[in-house]
């Protein structure tokens, strides 16, 4: 008897997970119809799924590449993504399709680069609200890999558990997983304690 | 923990809260996508024309395996045997060759032969060399160095039959071409099938 009042809570009295999972469904065949009408020759119809998925790129290179690097990679992206649609079988996988397109090329950009330094970050000078983020992102890019794109995505770019797993096609567990076991060794970093 | 990190519903977090407010900063910036003017997505490779001509190759090829196949048993040991013949006759006297009666222990029904066995008289070459290549396996005869009018006649239609293969052969290539142009719809057949 608890059990089915739970799931009735579950299902009925959360409208908002609801909306989720359906908002998600039509934006999912949004994206396959959007892909179609690129491929059959409106281009105009690319700057939707970029405008649906430019935050989540720049999250991840931001995660993985120097900050300045960063928006010249995502147009790089976005543009060979634009010439190889075709190669995309399903549509409505798009998001997870261009992640894996801006991970490789992170790891390009490392294997073609040099080794560089930031001297706006070394030199000492005055904190301000800049300086603090470069030094907290360069906490969270210190992390184990699966959870600073997570972070970023979070912490950085606005999005919601749900919207990162949905935009990047990893499973809400493993997303609520990154986030939580992430968070955790940031607090740690940090000097935070938990719960507070 | 709190559900604030995942869907940032529940209590809020005031350390993720401050984190947030530290790396705004670092968002993503909206800016316009810049594509190439003449820079068009990539068409899917359709790999049946590919298929169809490799078909129509391996057809044409196997087709004259085949024909060569059936010329070398028809040109077998027939011709070679009646070339030893003659050249053995040429070079020595006529041999005389008898038929013989049968002998009582044989059953003359078991030997009902239009043609029967013919024994050979006598000790001349020739009748050793008719033995010899009786028991000889075909591989081992020499090379043919005439051909019969029978033999004449089996190549004739041999060779009508490479030129019917490779006519085939041809007609499929020029299928192939014709649906790698557009003529037909590449999709014909499965529409078909479909529908039926």
């Amino acid at each position: 008897m608890y059990q089915v009042e739970a799931t009735a809570n579950t299902l009925l009295m959360n409208p908002q997970r609801q909306l989720d999972s359906a908002s998600a469904a039509v934006e999912l065949s949004t994206e396959a119809v959007l892909v179609k009408s690129v491929l059959e020759g409106d281009r105009e119809q690319f700057a939707q799924l970029y405008d649906l998925y430019a935050r989540m790129v720049h999250g991840i290179l931001l995660a993985r590449v120097p900050r300045d690097e960063v928006d010249d990679l995502v147009q790089d992206i976005f543009f060979l993504a634009f010439k190889k649609l075709h190669t995309l079988r399903n549509g409505a996988a798009f998001g997870s399709w261009i992640a894996m397109i801006a991970r490789n090329r992170a790891m390009d950009f490392h294997r073609g680069s040099r080794e560089t330094t930031q001297l706006e970050e070394d030199a000492p000078g005055p904190e301000t609200n800049e300086t603090l983020a470069g030094q907290v992102l360069d906490m969270i890019r210190a992390l184990p890999d699966a959870y600073r794109e997570t972070l970023v995505l979070r912490l950085v770019e606005g999005m919601t558990g749900p919207e990162i797993a949905e935009r990047t096609g990893m499973t809400a567990a493993s997303v609520r997983v990154n986030l939580h076991r992430g968070m955790k060794l940031l607090r740690e970093k940090l000097g935070f304690k938990e719960g507070l | 923990m709190t559900d604030y990190l995942w869907d940032r519903s529940g209590e809020l977090d005031e350390d993720i809260q401050k984190l947030e407010e530290i790396l705004a900063p670092l968002a993503y910036q909206p800016r316009p996508l810049e594509l190439p003017a003449t820079a068009q997505p990539g068409r899917r490779r359709n790999l049946y024309p590919v298929l169809a001509i490799a078909a129509a190759v391996a057809l044409a090829a196997l087709a004259l395996g085949i024909w060569l196949n059936i010329n070398r048993d028809a040109s077998g040991v027939p011709q070679k045997a009646e070339a030893t013949i003659t050249a053995a006759v040429e070079k020595k006297d006529s041999p005389e060759i008898v038929d013989l009666p049968l002998k009582p222990n044989e059953d003359p029904k078991a030997g009902s032969h239009p043609n029967p066995r013919p024994v050979h008289r006598g000790t001349s070459p020739v009748r050793n060399q008719l033995a010899l290549n009786r028991r000889h396996d075909r591989k081992t005869l020499e090379p043919q160095t005439e051909m019969s009018a029978a033999a004449a006649l089996e190549a004739e239609a041999g060779k009508e039959q490479l030129l019917l293969a490779l006519r085939l052969a041809s007609s499929k290539l020029s299928l192939a071409v014709k649906r790698a142009q557009g003529g037909y719809p590449a999709n014909l057949i499965r529409n078909q099938h479909k529908v039926g």
